[in-house]
C-alpha cells in the first residue's frame, strides 16, 4: 500500500516538472532568454521604435522617484561577454555603457567612443574615446580597458561574442584616450556590432569577479544594488553618469513577469508604470486608460528555407511559395493588425530597406503559385517537413501557413520542437526542410544577411545561396562613405527579395503600455528598449 | 520502520536522478548553441561544449554529477555561474510559503463545509456544498486566479495583482501578497477536501458506535466533533497527502500568473533552456517533498487508527 501510494507521488511529482515545461509554452511569447540563437527568439513582444509619438507629457519630471518596469526576462547573466541572449541586453542596457550607442532608429551613434574612423584600405579602426568617465568601482574608463575588455570578450570562457570580435585582430593603445582596431577582414558592420553587448565595458577590475553573473560593474546609467534572479533587478542612479540628461529617475525597479496577462494586470493595478503586452491585450490596455506606444521592429517572422533541399533550390519554387502565403490575412488574423507585411528583410525606415520593393512583388496568389510550381516541374504536389518550436503564436503561423501552402498543393507537415533546441535541430543538425520561426534581428544588417543567405552563414543550414546576392553581400562589407554602405546594404535586401531566398512574412509591431507618469517613453528600432532619459513625475 | 523508510528514500533519488538524465538527453538540442551566443560558429559551439564538458559521454558526465551531488554538491547552473543550491533555496520557500497558504485555504474552508453537509445531509446547505465542491474541482486555478485579480486587484485596488514580498521586508504586504495566490491555488484542495470528509462523516454516522453516542444523549456537535471526526480523518489524511503533489505541480501555473519567484517558474525556465543540474536539482528537491509528505500521512495514520500502529 505504503509503496503503491509512493510510486503514485512521485509520478504526480514528476508531471509537476511537465507541467512546467508545458507552462512555459503557455507562457508568453517573449520568454526565450534562454534560446538558442534566433530560432527561439519570439521578439513578437519588444520594443523598438522609430517614433517618439506620444512620448513625454508635460508634467514635471520627479529625480527623486523611482521608475517601476515589467519586463518579460532578466539577463542571462550579468556578465556582458557571456550573457547569450540579445534580449539580456534591455536589462543590461541599464548599467553597462557602450562604445557605440544606437539611435532609437537603430544607427549608430557616439557613446563611450566620441568618434571613429577607418583608415583607407579598412584596415584599421580609430575611436576617440570619451575622457571623464568612470566604473561603478572607481576604475577610470580608457583605452587599456578598452583593450582589456575587448581582449576578454575574445578569450573569456563560455563568451558569447567571441565571434563578433574574430575580425578585431589587435588592439593599438594610440593614447590614453584613442585607440586603433586592427582589423583581418572586412569591419564595415564593426561600428554597430560595438553597440552590442560586443560593446559593453567592464571594469578590469571586476574581470574575475567571481559574483559577475549577478553583480555587474559597468559604467552605465544605473548601478544595480539588489538582484533577485528571474523575479526583481534594483537598480540605482549612477550619480557620476557623463550624461546626467539621460538619468532621469533615481532608482529603476525591473520586474521580471514571463506572461503578458501578468504585466498588463500589473500596470493596471499601479505595481508598474512601463511594460510591454502582446497583441490581445492592446484593447484592454486601452480602455484602462493606458498609454500606447506601438514600436516597429528589426526582427521579423518568415517561413525559412533550407535552400540545399532539392526543390527550394530552384527560384520558381521559392516564388511560388511566396506567392501561396497570404500575408495580409496572417497579419490581420494572427497579429490583430500590429504587424507590417514584408518581403525583404529590413522594415520600413530602418536605412537597409529598399523602397523599390513592397509587398507587391509577392502578392498572394494562389493561381500562379501553382503554375510556378507546375512549371518547376511539381504540378503534383511538393511535400516537405517543417520545424515550429512551440511558443502558441509561432504554432498558430505554422498552421496559417501550413493551410495556406495547403490550398496550392504543398504538403507541408509540421514537426513541434522544444524553443531552445530549435536552433540546434534546424541550424546544426539541419533536420526539416524548413522553419517558421521569428529572426531577432542584428545591430548590423550585413549580420543578419550574411548569417541568412550567405554561403558561410551558420543560420543558413545547407549553405545554398546565389552569386547575385554573394556579389551585394560582399559590397555591404566594404568600408565605405555612410550613404555608399547603405546603397549597397539596400541593394542586398533587394537582392534577397527578388531572388525569393526566403518567404519573409512580417515585421511585428510591439505594444508598448505606460502610464501617464512616465515621460521620455521613445520606441527602439532594435526592439531592445533603453530607458534613456526616461522619468516618472513625483 | 521510519529509519528504513528513511533509507529506502536513497534508492529512490538515484532511480529518479537516472531517469530524469535519461529523459533530458533523449530530447534533442544543445544547451552549448544557446550559449554561444547569436552569432555563432560550429567551432565556437564545440568549444563552448567541450569547455563545459557536454562531449563527454552520458556514463561520464552522470558520473561526475553523481559524484559531487553524494557531497552535497548539486552542481552549478549551465548558464549563469550560481550554484543550483543557492538557486532552489530561496525560491524553494517561497514555494513552501504558497503551498501552506494554499493548504490552510483549503482546510479552512474544506472542512467546516464538509462538516456542515454531512450533519445536514440532503438540506439546502448540503447541496450548496457539493455543487460549490463540484466547481471547486472543476474550475482551473489560472481561470479563478483571473477573476480573482480582475475583482480584487484591478476592479478594486485591494490587494496587489502580482509580486512576492518576503516575510522579511514587510509582513503586511507579505500576507497581502499570498491571499490571492493561496486562495486560487487552494481552491481545489477545499473542494476535494469538502467532498471527502462529508462523505467519510456520512459513512461514520451509520456506525453502531455513533448510534450509541446519540442514543446517550449526547449533544449533535459532540457526536460529531469528538466520535465521528478523528474516524472520518483517515481518508482526509490521505488525500491530504496526494494534495501536496498537485500542489508543487500547480504552483508552476500559478506562479507564473501571479508573477511569483518559485520553484515552479525556475522549473519552466531550466526545462525549457535545458540546464540539467538546474532540473536535477528541482526534482530532488520535489521527490523528498513527496516522500516527507508521505511519511506525515503514514505518522497520522498510526495516530487515528491505533491498528496501523499496531501492524
Amino acid at each position: 500500500m505504503f509503496r503503491h501510494r509512493l510510486t503514485v507521488l512521485v509520478t504526480v511529482a514528476a508531471l509537476g516538472v511537465t507541467v512546467a515545461a508545458c507552462g512555459s509554452d503557455d507562457s508568453g511569447s517573449s520568454d526565450d532568454s534562454a534560446g538558442g540563437g534566433d530560432a527561439v527568439e519570439t521578439t513578437d513582444g519588444d520594443a523598438g521604435s522609430v517614433t517618439t509619438d506620444g512620448a513625454s507629457s508635460p508634467g514635471t519630471v520627479d529625480r527623486d522617484a523611482t521608475l517601476r518596469i515589467a519586463y518579460s526576462v532578466g539577463p542571462s547573466r550579468f556578465d556582458p561577454h557571456r550573457a547569450s541572449s540579445s534580449f539580456d541586453n534591455t536589462s543590461l542596457f541599464l548599467t553597462y555603457d557602450r562604445l557605440v550607442h544606437q539611435s532609437p532608429e537603430a544607427e549608430a551613434v557616439p557613446g563611450l567612443a566620441e568618434s571613429w574612423e577607418f583608415n583607407d584600405d579598412g584596415s584599421v579602426l580609430s575611436m576617440k574615446l570619451r575622457e571623464g568617465v568612470t566604473f561603478h568601482d572607481g576604475e577610470p574608463f580608457n583605452a587599456e580597458a578598452v583593450k582589456a575588455n575587448i581582449e576578454r570578450g575574445q578569450t573569456v570562457e563560455q563568451s558569447a561574442i567571441a565571434t563578433e570580435l574574430a575580425v578585431i585582430e589587435e588592439v593599438e593603445v594610440v593614447d590614453e584616450f584613442n585607440i586603433n582596431l586592427i582589423l583581418d577582414g572586412d569591419g564595415a558592420s564593426l561600428p554597430l556590432v560595438l553597440s552590442d553587448r560586443a560593446g559593453m565595458m567592464l571594469s578590469p577590475a571586476a574581470f574575475d569577479n567571481a559574483d559577475l553573473d549577478v553583480a555587474p560593474v559597468g559604467a552605465g546609467m544605473y548601478t544595480v544594488t539588489d538582484y533577485d534572479q528571474d523575479a526583481r533587478i534594483m537598480y540605482e542612479a549612477y550619480p557620476d553618469y557623463w550624461d546626467p540628461d539621460a538619468v532621469q529617475a533615481a532608482a529603476v525597479e525591473y520586474l521580471i513577469q514571463v506572461d503578458s496577462v501578468t504585466r498588463l494586470n500589473a500596470i493596471r493595478s499601479g505595481q508598474v508604470d512601463w511594460t510591454f503586452v502582446d497583441p490581445p491585450q492592446v484593447s484592454e490596455a486601452e480602455s484602462a486608460g493606458l498609454q500606447l506606444l506601438e514600436v516597429p521592429s528589426l526582427a521579423f517572422y518568415h517561413l525559412q528555407l533550407n535552400r540545399s533541399f532539392e526543390p527550394f533550390g530552384d527560384p520558381l519554387v521559392r516564388s511560388a511559395l511566396n506567392h501561396a502565403v497570404n500575408r495580409d490575412a496572417i497579419v490581420e488574423g494572427l497579429q490583430l493588425g500590429l504587424a507590417e507585411a514584408a518581403v525583404q528583410p529590413f522594415p520600413a525606415g530602418y536605412l537597409a530597406h529598399d523602397d523599390s520593393i513592397t509587398t507587391d512583388l509577392y502578392a498572394y496568389d494562389p493561381e500562379l503559385a501553382r503554375e510556378l510550381l507546375a512549371e518547376a516541374g511539381y504540378g503534383d504536389g511538393l511535400s516537405f517537413e517543417v520545424i515550429v518550436p512551440t511558443v502558441p503564436n509561432i504554432t498558430q503561423l505554422g498552421e496559417a501557413v501550413q493551410a495556406q501552402l495547403a490550398d496550392v498543393g504543398i504538403d507541408m507537415s509540421i514537426r513541434a520542437v522544444q524553443p531552445s533546441q530549435t536552433a540546434d535541430i534546424f541550424y546544426v543538425q539541419q533536420e526539416g526542410e524548413a522553419l517558421v520561426s521569428p529572426w531577432g534581428g542584428r545591430p548590423d544588417p550585413s549580420q543578419t544577411l550574411g548569417l541568412l543567405y550567405s554561403d558561410t552563414g551558420f543560420s543558413n543550414p545547407g549553405r545554398h545561396t546565389t552569386p547575385t546576392f554573394m556579389d551585394a553581400f560582399a559590397a555591404t562589407l566594404e568600408v565605405q562613405s555612410p550613404d555608399e554602405r547603405a546603397a549597397a546594404l539596400r541593394a542586398a535586401s533587394k537582392a534577397v527579395a527578388e531572388e525569393a531566398l526566403d518567404v519573409i512574412l512580417y515585421f511585428p509591431t510591439t505594444p508598448i503600455v505606460y502610464t501617464d507618469e512616465v515621460s521620455g517613453v521613445v520606441g527602439w528600432l532594435s526592439g531592445k528598449p533603453e530607458f534613456r532619459g526616461v522619468g516618472v513625475a513625483g | 520502520m521510519l529509519a528504513r523508510r528513511l533509507l529506502a528514500v536513497i534508492p529512490l533519488l538515484f532511480i529518479v536522478t537516472i531517469i530524469v538524465f535519461g529523459l533530458i538527453l533523449l530530447v534533442p538540442g544543445d544547451p552549448a548553441v544557446t550559449l554561444a551566443g547569436e552569432n555563432a560558429t560550429e567551432e565556437r559551439i564545440d568549444e563552448i561544449r567541450s569547455e563545459l564538458g557536454l562531449d563527454d559521454s552520458v556514463l561520464e558526465q552522470y558520473g561526475r554529477w553523481l559524484g559531487d551531488a553524494v557531497q552535497g554538491d548539486l552542481g552549478t547552473s549551465l548558464y549563469s555561474s550560481s550554484s543550483v543550491v543557492e538557486l532552489i533555496s530561496p525560491r524553494f520557500s517561497t514555494t513552501v510559503v504558497l503551498a501552506a497558504g494554499a493548504l490552510v485555504v483549503a482546510l479552512l474552508v474544506g472542512i467546516p463545509a464538509g462538516m456542515v453537509a454531512a450533519a445536514r445531509q440532503g438540506s439546502w446547505i448540503d447541496r450548496l456544498v457539493t455543487l460549490g465542491a463540484t466547481a471547486g474541482v472543476a474550475l482551473p486555478s489560472y481561470f479563478l486566479a483571473m477573476l480573482l485579480v480582475l475583482f480584487f486587484a484591478i476592479r478594486n485596488p485591494w490587494l496587489p495583482a502580482t509580486g512576492y514580498v518576503p516575510f522579511g521586508d514587510d509582513p503586511w504586504l507579505w500576507f497581502k501578497g499570498l491571499i490571492l495566490p493561496s486562495i486560487a491555488l487552494g481552491s481545489s484542495g477545499a473542494a476535494v477536501v469538502a467532498r471527502q470528509l462529508r462523505s467519510a462523516l456520512i459513512d461514520v454516522f451509520h456506525q453502531d458506535y455513533v448510534r450509541t453516542a446519540r442514543a446517550k444523549g449526547l449533544r449533535p456537535t459532540k457526536v460529531v466533533m469528538k466520535h465521528s471526526l478523528k474516524n472520518a480523518a483517515i481518508p482526509l489524511v490521505t488525500v491530504l497527502g496526494l494534495q501536496v503533489s498537485f500542489l508543487l505541480g500547480g504552483t508552476v501555473v500559478i506562479e507564473q500568473i501571479f508573477g511569483i519567484p518559485g520553484l515552479g517558474q525556475l522549473a519552466v525556465t531550466a526545462v525549457t533552456e535545458g540546464d540539467l543540474p538546474v532540473i536535477q536539482g528541482i526534482v530532488i528537491v520535489a521527490t523528498l517533498v513527496v516522500v516527507a509528505a508521505n511519511l506525515v500521512v503514514d505518522v497520522l495514520y498510526g495516530y487515528l487508527n491505533p491498528k496501523v500502529r499496531a501492524q
